[in-house]
Protein backbone atom coordinates (compact mmCIF):
# COMPACT_ATOMS: atom_id res chain seq x y z
CA UNK A 1 0.00 0.00 0.00
CA UNK A 2 2.85 2.66 0.78
CA UNK A 3 4.92 1.14 -1.63
CA UNK A 4 1.56 2.37 -4.67
CA UNK A 5 1.07 5.45 -2.93
CA UNK A 6 4.99 6.12 -3.89
CA UNK A 7 4.75 5.09 -6.90
CA UNK A 8 2.11 7.27 -7.47
CA UNK A 9 3.39 9.60 -6.25
CA UNK A 10 6.77 9.89 -8.51
CA UNK A 11 4.89 10.06 -11.23
CA UNK A 12 2.58 12.74 -10.10
CA UNK A 13 3.04 16.67 -11.24
CA UNK A 14 3.98 18.79 -8.31
CA UNK A 15 1.21 19.79 -6.91
CA UNK A 16 -0.31 23.01 -7.98
CA UNK A 17 2.80 24.05 -9.93
CA UNK A 18 2.05 26.31 -13.22
CA UNK A 19 4.91 27.37 -15.38
CA UNK A 20 4.27 29.88 -17.99
CA UNK A 21 6.02 31.93 -20.35
CA UNK A 22 9.15 29.62 -19.95
CA UNK A 23 12.03 30.62 -22.76
CA UNK A 24 15.50 30.50 -23.54
CA UNK A 25 17.22 33.43 -24.67
CA UNK A 26 19.20 32.31 -27.80
CA UNK A 27 22.60 32.29 -27.80
CA UNK A 28 26.27 31.95 -29.72
CA UNK A 29 25.96 28.05 -31.40
CA UNK A 30 29.23 27.94 -29.05
CA UNK A 31 28.03 28.85 -25.74
CA UNK A 32 28.70 26.61 -22.88
CA UNK A 33 25.93 27.13 -20.99
CA UNK A 34 22.05 29.16 -21.58
CA UNK A 35 19.83 31.27 -19.42
CA UNK A 36 15.97 30.04 -18.77
CA UNK A 37 13.37 31.84 -17.17
CA UNK A 38 9.60 31.34 -16.75
CA UNK A 39 7.00 32.53 -14.53
CA UNK A 40 5.88 30.25 -11.88
CA UNK A 41 2.78 29.98 -9.98
CA UNK A 42 1.74 28.01 -7.00
CA UNK A 43 -2.16 27.15 -7.35
CA UNK A 44 -2.16 24.97 -4.38
CA UNK A 45 -2.90 25.75 -0.70
CA UNK A 46 0.33 24.49 0.69
CA UNK A 47 4.12 25.25 0.22
CA UNK A 48 5.83 24.26 -2.81
CA UNK A 49 9.89 23.81 -2.84
CA UNK A 50 12.04 22.87 -5.82
CA UNK A 51 14.76 21.30 -5.28
CA UNK A 52 16.17 20.55 -8.75
CA UNK A 53 15.62 21.22 -12.46
CA UNK A 54 16.87 18.79 -14.82
CA UNK A 55 16.62 18.21 -19.31
CA UNK A 56 17.41 15.61 -21.14
CA UNK A 57 19.46 18.09 -23.56
CA UNK A 58 21.86 19.25 -20.97
CA UNK A 59 24.54 18.39 -18.99
CA UNK A 60 22.99 20.06 -15.79
CA UNK A 61 20.61 22.45 -14.77
CA UNK A 62 21.42 24.94 -11.87
CA UNK A 63 19.02 27.66 -9.84
CA UNK A 64 20.65 30.42 -9.49
CA UNK A 65 20.39 33.98 -8.13
CA UNK A 66 21.81 37.13 -10.11
CA UNK A 67 22.75 40.41 -8.07
CA UNK A 68 24.53 43.60 -8.40
CA UNK A 69 26.42 44.65 -5.04
CA UNK A 70 28.84 47.64 -5.45
CA UNK A 71 29.02 47.53 -9.08
CA UNK A 72 30.03 43.85 -9.19
CA UNK A 73 27.96 41.25 -11.20
CA UNK A 74 27.45 38.28 -8.63
CA UNK A 75 26.19 34.87 -9.87
CA UNK A 76 25.45 32.53 -6.74
CA UNK A 77 24.18 28.70 -7.21
CA UNK A 78 20.29 28.61 -5.44
CA UNK A 79 19.31 25.65 -3.07
CA UNK A 80 16.01 25.88 -4.89
CA UNK A 81 13.22 27.74 -5.16
CA UNK A 82 10.40 28.47 -2.39
CA UNK A 83 7.10 29.00 -3.62
CA UNK A 84 4.37 30.39 -0.96
CA UNK A 85 0.87 28.96 -1.25
CA UNK A 86 -1.04 30.62 -3.60
CA UNK A 87 2.34 32.74 -4.33
CA UNK A 88 4.62 33.52 -7.89
CA UNK A 89 7.79 33.54 -8.44
CA UNK A 90 9.74 35.27 -11.70
CA UNK A 91 12.86 33.73 -13.34
CA UNK A 92 14.13 36.82 -15.18
CA UNK A 93 16.89 38.33 -16.96
CA UNK A 94 19.12 40.22 -14.08
CA UNK A 95 17.21 37.85 -11.10
CA UNK A 96 16.30 34.38 -10.22
CA UNK A 97 17.02 31.74 -13.27
CA UNK A 98 18.38 29.08 -14.40
CA UNK A 99 21.63 27.98 -15.90
CA UNK A 100 21.27 25.14 -18.86
CA UNK A 101 24.61 23.78 -19.08
CA UNK A 102 26.47 21.83 -21.90
CA UNK A 103 23.90 21.97 -24.31
CA UNK A 104 23.74 18.97 -26.03
CA UNK A 105 23.40 20.26 -29.77
CA UNK A 106 23.19 24.17 -30.35
CA UNK A 107 19.89 25.63 -30.41
CA UNK A 108 18.19 28.48 -32.66
CA UNK A 109 15.43 31.07 -32.09
CA UNK A 110 11.92 28.60 -32.35
CA UNK A 111 13.52 25.35 -30.81
CA UNK A 112 12.11 23.88 -27.68
CA UNK A 113 12.89 21.74 -25.07
CA UNK A 114 11.24 20.02 -21.83
CA UNK A 115 13.35 20.35 -18.59
CA UNK A 116 11.49 18.94 -15.64
CA UNK A 117 10.94 20.52 -12.37
CA UNK A 118 11.20 18.32 -9.24
CA UNK A 119 9.64 18.88 -5.75
CA UNK A 120 10.25 16.05 -4.22
CA UNK A 121 9.38 13.12 -5.07
CA UNK A 122 6.73 15.22 -7.67
CA UNK A 123 7.87 16.44 -10.65
CA UNK A 124 6.69 18.99 -13.58
CA UNK A 125 7.34 19.22 -17.09
CA UNK A 126 7.13 22.46 -19.07
CA UNK A 127 8.30 23.21 -22.50
CA UNK A 128 10.91 26.19 -22.68
CA UNK A 129 11.21 27.84 -26.30
CA UNK A 130 14.44 29.83 -27.56
CA UNK A 131 13.78 33.01 -28.57
CA UNK A 132 15.83 36.34 -29.31
CA UNK A 133 16.01 38.77 -26.06
CA UNK A 134 14.57 41.55 -26.57
CA UNK A 135 17.05 44.60 -27.27
CA UNK B 1 38.56 123.75 13.91
CA UNK B 2 38.35 124.04 10.50
CA UNK B 3 35.60 121.34 9.13
CA UNK B 4 35.75 122.74 5.84
CA UNK B 5 39.49 121.80 5.42
CA UNK B 6 39.29 118.07 6.34
CA UNK B 7 35.80 117.76 3.87
CA UNK B 8 37.66 119.70 1.26
CA UNK B 9 40.91 117.98 0.84
CA UNK B 10 39.66 114.57 0.50
CA UNK B 11 37.41 115.16 -1.80
CA UNK B 12 40.00 117.11 -3.82
CA UNK B 13 42.27 113.92 -2.95
CA UNK B 14 39.12 111.60 -4.55
CA UNK B 15 39.12 114.32 -8.00
CA UNK B 16 42.86 113.40 -8.50
CA UNK B 17 42.69 110.20 -8.17
CA UNK B 18 39.58 109.58 -10.73
CA UNK B 19 41.63 112.25 -13.02
CA UNK B 20 44.76 109.74 -12.52
CA UNK B 21 42.75 106.57 -12.54
CA UNK B 22 41.11 107.29 -15.91
CA UNK B 23 44.08 105.60 -18.11
CA UNK B 24 45.16 103.35 -15.19
CA UNK B 25 41.21 102.19 -15.64
CA UNK B 26 41.20 101.37 -19.09
CA UNK B 27 44.41 99.74 -18.56
CA UNK B 28 42.72 97.31 -16.26
CA UNK B 29 39.64 96.81 -17.96
CA UNK B 30 41.92 95.47 -20.78
CA UNK B 31 44.31 93.55 -18.93
CA UNK B 32 40.53 91.54 -17.10
CA UNK B 33 39.30 91.19 -20.21
CA UNK B 34 42.80 89.66 -21.01
CA UNK B 35 42.25 87.25 -17.89
CA UNK B 36 39.46 86.33 -18.70
CA UNK B 37 39.98 85.29 -22.10
CA UNK B 38 42.79 83.64 -20.66
CA UNK B 39 40.50 81.71 -18.27
CA UNK B 40 38.38 80.66 -20.77
CA UNK B 41 40.76 79.88 -23.38
CA UNK B 42 42.33 77.26 -20.58
CA UNK B 43 38.99 75.59 -19.87
CA UNK B 44 38.49 75.39 -23.47
CA UNK B 45 42.04 73.54 -24.35
CA UNK B 46 41.16 71.74 -20.64
CA UNK B 47 37.76 70.27 -21.31
CA UNK B 48 37.76 70.76 -25.28
CA UNK B 49 33.81 70.43 -25.18
CA UNK B 50 31.57 70.26 -22.18
CA UNK B 51 29.93 66.58 -23.19
CA UNK B 52 27.30 65.35 -20.50
CA UNK B 53 26.57 61.50 -20.25
CA UNK B 54 23.37 60.02 -19.22
CA UNK B 55 24.45 56.79 -18.40
CA UNK B 56 27.70 57.21 -16.88
CA UNK B 57 30.61 59.46 -15.91
CA UNK B 58 33.15 60.74 -16.96
CA UNK B 59 36.68 61.49 -15.40
CA UNK B 60 38.05 65.11 -15.39
CA UNK B 61 41.40 64.24 -17.03
CA UNK B 62 41.36 61.07 -18.43
CA UNK B 63 44.30 58.86 -17.01
CA UNK B 64 46.62 57.25 -18.73
CA UNK B 65 47.14 53.31 -18.73
CA UNK B 66 50.02 51.53 -18.81
CA UNK B 67 51.04 49.20 -21.56
CA UNK B 68 49.70 45.28 -21.16
CA UNK B 69 49.89 42.44 -23.28
CA UNK B 70 46.61 40.21 -23.95
CA UNK B 71 45.50 37.79 -26.92
CA UNK B 72 43.05 39.02 -29.75
CA UNK B 73 40.30 35.43 -30.65
CA UNK B 74 42.67 36.12 -33.99
CA UNK B 75 45.62 35.01 -32.55
CA UNK B 76 47.31 38.70 -32.37
CA UNK B 77 48.75 40.45 -29.76
CA UNK B 78 46.14 42.77 -28.36
CA UNK B 79 48.15 45.97 -26.36
CA UNK B 80 47.64 49.09 -25.37
CA UNK B 81 49.04 50.69 -29.11
CA UNK B 82 45.52 48.69 -29.87
CA UNK B 83 43.48 51.20 -28.19
CA UNK B 84 45.06 54.40 -30.11
CA UNK B 85 43.19 56.35 -32.52
CA UNK B 86 39.68 55.72 -31.91
CA UNK B 87 37.18 55.47 -29.15
CA UNK B 88 36.90 51.92 -27.13
CA UNK B 89 33.69 50.20 -25.12
CA UNK B 90 35.66 47.52 -22.61
CA UNK B 91 32.72 44.87 -21.44
CA UNK B 92 34.45 42.64 -18.60
CA UNK B 93 32.50 39.38 -18.43
CA UNK B 94 32.88 35.68 -19.62
CA UNK B 95 31.24 33.10 -21.90
CA UNK B 96 30.21 30.66 -18.85
CA UNK B 97 27.46 33.28 -17.75
CA UNK B 98 24.01 32.66 -18.82
CA UNK B 99 22.13 35.75 -18.07
CA UNK B 100 24.00 39.42 -17.82
CA UNK B 101 26.65 39.03 -20.45
CA UNK B 102 24.76 37.74 -23.43
CA UNK B 103 21.81 40.13 -22.43
CA UNK B 104 24.44 42.95 -22.42
CA UNK B 105 26.37 41.37 -25.80
CA UNK B 106 23.02 41.22 -27.32
CA UNK B 107 22.03 45.29 -26.04
CA UNK B 108 26.04 46.18 -26.82
CA UNK B 109 24.85 44.94 -30.71
CA UNK B 110 21.74 47.05 -30.61
CA UNK B 111 23.95 50.03 -29.20
CA UNK B 112 26.56 49.39 -32.24
CA UNK B 113 23.17 49.57 -34.95
CA UNK B 114 21.85 52.34 -33.71
CA UNK B 115 25.13 54.37 -33.91
CA UNK B 116 25.53 54.01 -37.60
CA UNK B 117 28.52 55.73 -39.12
CA UNK B 118 29.61 56.92 -35.56
CA UNK B 119 29.88 53.17 -34.92
CA UNK B 120 33.07 52.99 -37.34
CA UNK B 121 35.01 55.76 -35.25
CA UNK B 122 35.24 53.12 -32.03
CA UNK B 123 35.43 49.43 -30.98
CA UNK B 124 33.34 46.91 -28.81
CA UNK B 125 35.98 44.76 -26.79
CA UNK B 126 34.12 41.82 -24.78
CA UNK B 127 37.38 41.07 -22.02
CA UNK B 128 37.44 37.93 -20.66
CA UNK B 129 38.17 37.28 -17.43
CA UNK B 130 38.10 33.55 -17.24
CA UNK B 131 40.94 32.55 -19.44
CA UNK B 132 40.83 29.11 -18.13
CA UNK B 133 37.68 28.66 -19.81
CA UNK B 134 37.60 31.24 -22.17
CA UNK B 135 40.42 30.23 -25.30
CA UNK B 136 40.92 33.13 -27.61
CA UNK B 137 39.18 30.74 -30.69
CA UNK B 138 36.21 29.23 -28.17
CA UNK B 139 35.88 33.52 -27.19
CA UNK B 140 36.00 34.99 -30.32
CA UNK B 141 33.59 32.54 -31.80
CA UNK B 142 31.15 33.45 -29.17
CA UNK B 143 31.86 37.26 -29.64
CA UNK B 144 31.71 37.37 -33.41
CA UNK B 145 27.97 35.73 -33.06
CA UNK B 146 27.11 39.18 -31.56
CA UNK B 147 28.94 41.20 -34.17
CA UNK B 148 31.59 40.59 -36.38
CA UNK B 149 33.19 44.01 -35.29
CA UNK B 150 33.44 42.98 -31.69
CA UNK B 151 36.56 42.09 -30.63
CA UNK B 152 37.18 39.31 -28.39
CA UNK B 153 40.42 39.69 -25.65
CA UNK B 154 41.41 37.43 -22.90
CA UNK B 155 44.79 36.62 -21.30
CA UNK B 156 46.77 35.61 -18.25
CA UNK B 157 45.21 36.19 -15.03
CA UNK B 158 48.55 38.44 -14.24
CA UNK B 159 47.96 40.51 -17.03
CA UNK B 160 44.57 41.29 -16.49
CA UNK B 161 44.95 41.82 -12.47
CA UNK B 162 47.68 44.30 -14.09
CA UNK B 163 44.65 46.39 -16.86
CA UNK B 164 42.06 45.80 -14.09
CA UNK B 165 44.14 48.01 -11.64
CA UNK B 166 44.33 49.91 -14.44
CA UNK B 167 41.25 50.27 -15.44
CA UNK B 168 39.27 50.17 -12.16
CA UNK B 169 37.97 46.91 -12.89
CA UNK B 170 37.97 43.58 -10.41
CA UNK B 171 37.28 40.01 -10.74
CA UNK B 172 36.87 37.09 -8.69
CA UNK B 173 36.08 33.46 -8.79
CA UNK B 174 33.83 31.68 -7.10
CA UNK B 175 33.15 28.13 -6.10
CA UNK B 176 30.31 26.53 -7.73
CA UNK B 177 28.50 23.53 -7.38
CA UNK B 178 31.08 21.41 -9.27
CA UNK B 179 34.81 22.16 -9.62
CA UNK B 180 33.89 22.98 -13.59
CA UNK B 181 30.59 25.08 -12.99
CA UNK B 182 32.41 27.59 -11.03
CA UNK B 183 31.02 31.16 -11.35
CA UNK B 184 33.02 35.09 -11.53
CA UNK B 185 32.07 37.88 -10.05
CA UNK B 186 33.09 40.99 -12.09
CA UNK B 187 32.56 44.99 -12.56
CA UNK B 188 29.48 45.95 -14.14
CA UNK B 189 30.62 48.81 -16.14
CA UNK B 190 31.42 49.26 -19.56
CA UNK B 191 35.01 51.22 -19.64
CA UNK B 192 35.80 54.12 -21.75
CA UNK B 193 38.80 54.47 -23.54
CA UNK B 194 39.57 57.54 -25.29
CA UNK B 195 41.65 57.62 -28.70
CA UNK B 196 44.38 58.64 -26.18
CA UNK B 197 44.34 55.18 -25.40
CA UNK B 198 43.39 56.88 -21.89
CA UNK B 199 41.05 55.29 -19.48
CA UNK B 200 38.39 58.34 -20.04
CA UNK B 201 35.21 57.10 -18.23
CA UNK B 202 32.57 54.57 -17.35
CA UNK B 203 29.13 53.88 -18.28
CA UNK B 204 27.41 52.07 -15.49
CA UNK B 205 24.26 49.94 -15.74
CA UNK B 206 21.24 49.28 -15.47
CA UNK B 207 21.92 49.85 -19.53
CA UNK B 208 19.54 51.64 -21.71
CA UNK B 209 19.99 51.49 -25.51
CA UNK B 210 18.85 54.76 -26.33
CA UNK B 211 21.13 56.33 -23.40
CA UNK B 212 24.19 54.64 -24.70
CA UNK B 213 23.54 55.57 -28.30
CA UNK B 214 23.22 58.89 -27.37
CA UNK B 215 26.66 59.28 -24.84
CA UNK B 216 28.49 57.54 -27.65
CA UNK B 217 27.65 59.34 -30.47
CA UNK B 218 28.49 62.59 -28.29
CA UNK B 219 31.61 61.21 -27.65
CA UNK B 220 32.62 59.72 -31.01
CA UNK B 221 31.32 63.49 -32.20
CA UNK B 222 33.19 65.86 -30.32
CA UNK B 223 36.08 64.36 -28.47
CA UNK B 224 38.52 62.69 -30.97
Amino acid sequence: MLACASIGRAAADCTGLRIEQAWIPQAPPVAAVLGGYASLFNDGGTALHIDAVDGADFGGVEMHQMSMEGGMMQMRPLPGLDLPPRGSLVLAEGGKHLMLMNPKHPFKAGDATALRFHCGRQSTLATFTVRAPAP
Amino acid sequence: MQPSCSKSAPRRRFGEFLNVSKGLLRWSLLAGLAVLIGITAGLVVLHPASVQIQSGTLLRQPRPIADFSLANSDGKPYTKADLAGHWTVIYVGYTHCPDVCPTTLAQLKAVEKGLGVDAARLRFVFLSIDPERDTPEALGQYTHYFSPDFLAVTGPNAQLDALGANLGFVYEKVPGQTPQTYLMDHSSALILIDPQARLAGYLTPPFKTESLIGDLKQLVENLT
